[in-house]
């Protein structure tokens, strides 16, 4: 129960709201990292098992790495520009923010594009029964979803920025929320590329079939 | 808790009110948008998944039939929950955001719930009190709906041949009422007064993100009528554990299953990062850790496990739905999938989660002992070493559930030792609270008989967690009816024992009012005399060989049976009196004073009930929460609201 009359809004210093966001967004992060975590080990534990040797049987084609790694590059484009427009920010050339914030976007959105078509160039038969036809096909799906997801949210916070530093929302001392993002920009490129790596460098199982 | 006070800096002019929208927003648009995006969702998934075309005379295989039904079923539960949120506004403030119009004054008063009465009930209210309000109904609801169900599984097991439920309908309600248990404990302590006194327990006018408060909690709202749909959708034949590949050949009310715990973990992780970043960004001047209130510590301890804990339990659910709507292979050994993934991360989720839901209750307690032994908490820092390492542990023990699985029976050895290790933590916690009762002139009110039952359950339930940890008794005793006695002495004798505890402790704060506490131990009493008798009876029938999750059994159980379903229905009478006098305490029990305990914390500082903004100006600490000398070693005579010694809000 609360009484409910004669209040006003008490605010913050930017620095203090600043410092409160930056952990909470930290940790929400975290847990998102916990999640792609579980991912990562799902397609590591199913290779290592390689149950009944359909890991990655013949009629598999592995997801091309080339894609994979342009939509990489795109996004480690994208966090270097973001990251620079924060911090051109926090250093007063508030202006420089609106415009590497929306070529950031323009990044991501990209990625994002590519990361869907190549769920459609994924050659990965399915049996009459609808199903994906082995756990790696199954894995990869997975994370290139979560992948799409990821990239998704990135263009709608990198173009949420764009627009607010285009209308003056943001200067040297309010700059916690692109500096957040930047967190943000940091763990969808690294994500994309531990993806890249696995489904680089650790395709094929170093093991005999599982029953 | 001695404490002066300071001023901050007071609001700049309010802006011109707008948020018309956000005006007309509240649970009757979230029902309705709710409904309409479940069939708009609906329409859309039948029309766009269809079966491709077969050559003539084929029949469709039964397996894409059951991919599309599953598409079409998640589908609609996804339309309703997102249309429930947009009508609720949850989505408000990041659009407004994203256009730059960011909220007046006006618009952030009103979002507090401020002159709304009750209505700010059922709206987006930002306020950590109607929050913390909120999460205790919904969470007695759910308690009730899941209490109810347990009626119905005893009552079916009070003889051996019943057939009172049918086996499709045992099944699914063995495992409705685990899931709902499960939710609601998680919820019953950190929802309510995680929200409600811990922002005021540490000195602050609010959460920290309030909005990802109220988010918090209407994700829960939205989901629990997906999970009740379970049994009209076929249900679900799994139990709570929804094991794989079992539940990726369930019918469509697995779906509910799924869908309910993808959007409980992320709420528990909005949950998480709210509250965590609360208590340690936002505590007043001169409240450093050791003067912090042990609750604090508990409920961040349960929050922070659940913060990474909860994605493997998201994630776990996000493969099967996965498996069954897009066609994956995750759990199916067949196509190179495997159980054995589902049950690591279901697990790696489920143990720590047992101490998400025991410390916060466990602190709780720890927090009332001293109020009612004034006397200082024995040994503070020992108390949080014992939270840290329970923490600590919980992470390391997930396999001791896959004994008998067959999974890397190597590992046994090492799973075992750290289980049995995680009972030094815990023992140590047993320590604070008889060395904080010791010698005390103890106030003997209804909190405290908590802190007692609470003693005696909780011993139980950990020896015969440590039988249970050692692998030689897990193999001839998993599986059995002493495996869920042992879990429900933890969960139920010791977690939602320190719950009622804490109900009767800050009921006064929380709703102005005093709790009945005459006929409120009737119904204390006789939920406690209930457990102990549903599961002792329990235990014996389980050590005589009953497995747990059957609908019928031998006639060499049934007294035990008898006894248990006798017990549970005890339970249920004593539940009705102690909620019958909740609701009649809220409405017409005696107005409670700010301070009828004499207790030093600062939610007891702050008058009753609790201005929107909780201090108008904000504390400083200069002592530490327990400082209970011998001046004051016997409580008020009567309820009092005058000041502590050094207090002065």
């Amino acid at each position: 129960m609360s009484t409910v009359s004669e209040v006003h809004v008490h605010r913050d210093p930017p620095n203090v709201v600043g410092s409160r966001e930056r952990l909470g967004v930290s940790l929400l992060i975290f847990a998102d990292i916990a999640f792609v975590a579980c991912m990562i080990f799902s397609y590591f534990y199913l290779r290592f098992l390689n149950v009944n040797g359909q890991w990655l049987p013949d009629d598999v084609t592995p997801a091309g790495a080339v894609q994979i790694w342009i939509i990489n590059g795109i996004l480690i484009v994208g966090m270097l520009v973001f990251a620079w427009g924060a911090r051109a920010l926090r250093s007063g050339k508030a202006s420089v923010l609106t415009w590497t914030s929306l070529i950031a976007t323009l990044a991501a959105a990209a990625a994002a594009v590519l990361q869907y078509q190549q769920f459609g160039v994924f050659n990965f038969p399915r049996v009459d029964s609808g199903y994906f036809s082995s756990a790696y096909s199954s894995s990869m799906v997975a994370l290139a979803g979560a992948n799409l997801f990821h990239i998704c949210l990135t263009v709608f916070i990198s173009l949420g920025i764009a627009n607010r530093s285009r209308m003056g929302r943001y200067d040297s001392p309010s700059s916690w929320q692109p500096r957040i993002a930047t967190y943000w920009w940091i763990w969808v490129a690294v994500s994309a590329v531990l993806v890249g790596l696995m489904t680089t460098f650790f395709i094929n199982t170093p093991f005999p079939a599982s029953m | 808790m001695a404490i002066a006070t300071h001023e901050v800096s007071a609001a700049p002019g309010s802006r011109r009110a707008g948020g018309v929208l956000l005006r007309k927003m509240s649970v009757v648009t979230a029902i309705a948008c709710g409904l309409i995006l479940m069939f708009a969702a609906h329409y859309w998934a039948v029309n766009f998944f269809v079966m491709p075309e077969l050559p003539e005379g084929q029949d469709a295989p039964s397996a894409l039939v059951y991919l599309l039904e599953n598409r079409v079923t998640l589908t609609t539960m996804a339309g309703w929950v997102v249309g429930f949120m947009l009508g609720i506004g949850a989505f408000n403030g990041p659009v407004r955001w994203f256009f730059g119009k960011d909220l007046s004054d006006a618009d952030l008063l009103y979002q507090a719930g401020k002159d709304q009465g009750v209505w700010r009930y059922f709206r987006f209210t930002t306020d950590h009190k109607v929050v913390g309000i909120q999460y205790l109904v919904i969470t007695m609801s759910l308690l009730g709906c899941g209490g109810t169900i347990a009626m119905l599984i005893r009552t079916n097991l009070m003889t051996p041949s019943s057939s009172f439920l049918g086996p499709t309908a045992y099944n699914t309600f063995v495992g409705m009422h685990g899931i709902i248990m499960i939710v609601a404990t998680i919820i019953m302590v950190t929802g309510p007064f995680g929200n409600f006194i811990l922002p005021i327990m540490i000195g602050a006018r609010d959460m920290a993100f309030p909005r990802l408060n109220a988010l918090s909690f209407w994700l829960i709202a939205s989901v629990v009528p997906v999970l009740l749909s379970t049994p009209f959708l076929g249900g679900m034949p799994t139990g709570w554990v929804a094991y794989n590949p079992l539940a990726d050949q369930a019918p469509p009310g697995m779906d509910a299953f799924v869908m309910t715990i993808i959007v409980f973990a992320i709420s528990s992780a909005v949950a998480g990062a709210n509250i965590t970043t609360t208590a340690v960004k936002m505590r007043t001047r001169g409240m450093t850790w050791t003067r912090t209130p042990i609750f604090v510590y508990g409920v961040v301890a349960s929050v922070g496990l659940a913060i990474p804990a909860f994605p493997a339990f998201m994630a776990s659910q996000v493969l099967s739905g996965l498996d069954r709507a897009a066609g994956t292979t995750f759990y199916n050994p067949a196509e190179g999938g495997s159980g054995w993934l589902y049950a690591n991360l279901f697990w790696i989720m489920g143990h720590p989660e047992v101490y998400v839901i025991l410390i916060p209750a466990v602190a709780a307690l720890l927090e009332l002992t001293p109020v009612f032994c004034r006397r200082p908490l024995f040994s503070f820092k020992a108390a949080v070493v014992a939270i840290a390492g329970i923490v600590g542990l919980s992470v390391l023990v997930w396999a001791h559930h896959m004994y008998m699985s067959g999974w890397a029976p190597s590992l046994g050895g090492s799973f075992m030792l750290t289980t049995e290790l995680i009972s030094i933590p815990t023992g140590l916690l047993f320590l604070v609270f008889i060395g904080t009762m010791w010698r005390g002139r103890i106030w003997t009110r209804l909190p405290m008989m908590a802190v007692y039952a609470m003693l005696w359950n909780f011993v139980i339930g950990g020896i015969t967690g440590v039988y249970l940890s050692d692998i030689p008794a897990d193999s001839a005793m998993h599986g059995s009816m002493f495996v869920t006695a042992h879990f429900h002495y933890t969960l139920m004798g010791a977690a939602l024992t320190g719950t009622i505890g804490a109900v009767i402790y800050w009921f006064p704060k929380m709703t102005g009012r005093m709790f009945d506490e005459k006929i409120g131990a009737w119904g204390f009493w006789l939920i406690q005399i209930g457990f102990n008798v549903t599961f002792i009876g329990m235990f014996t029938v389980g050590f005589a060989g009953q497995p747990r999750r059957v609908f019928n059994y031998s006639e060499a159980f049934a007294v035990g049976n008898f006894v248990s379903t006798m017990g549970a229905y005890t339970i249920g009478i004593g539940a009705l009196i102690f909620l019958g006098v909740v609701i009649a305490s809220w409405r017409r029990g005696i107005v409670a004073t700010a301070n009828p305990w004499g207790a030093k914390t600062l939610e007891w500082q702050v008058p009753t009930p609790v201005p929107l903004e909780n201090f108008d100006v904000l504390p400083v600490v200069t002592s530490d929460p327990y400082g209970y000398g011998k001046s004051d070693a016997r409580p008020p005579d009567s309820p009092s609201d005058r000041p502590r010694e050094g207090v002065g809000v």
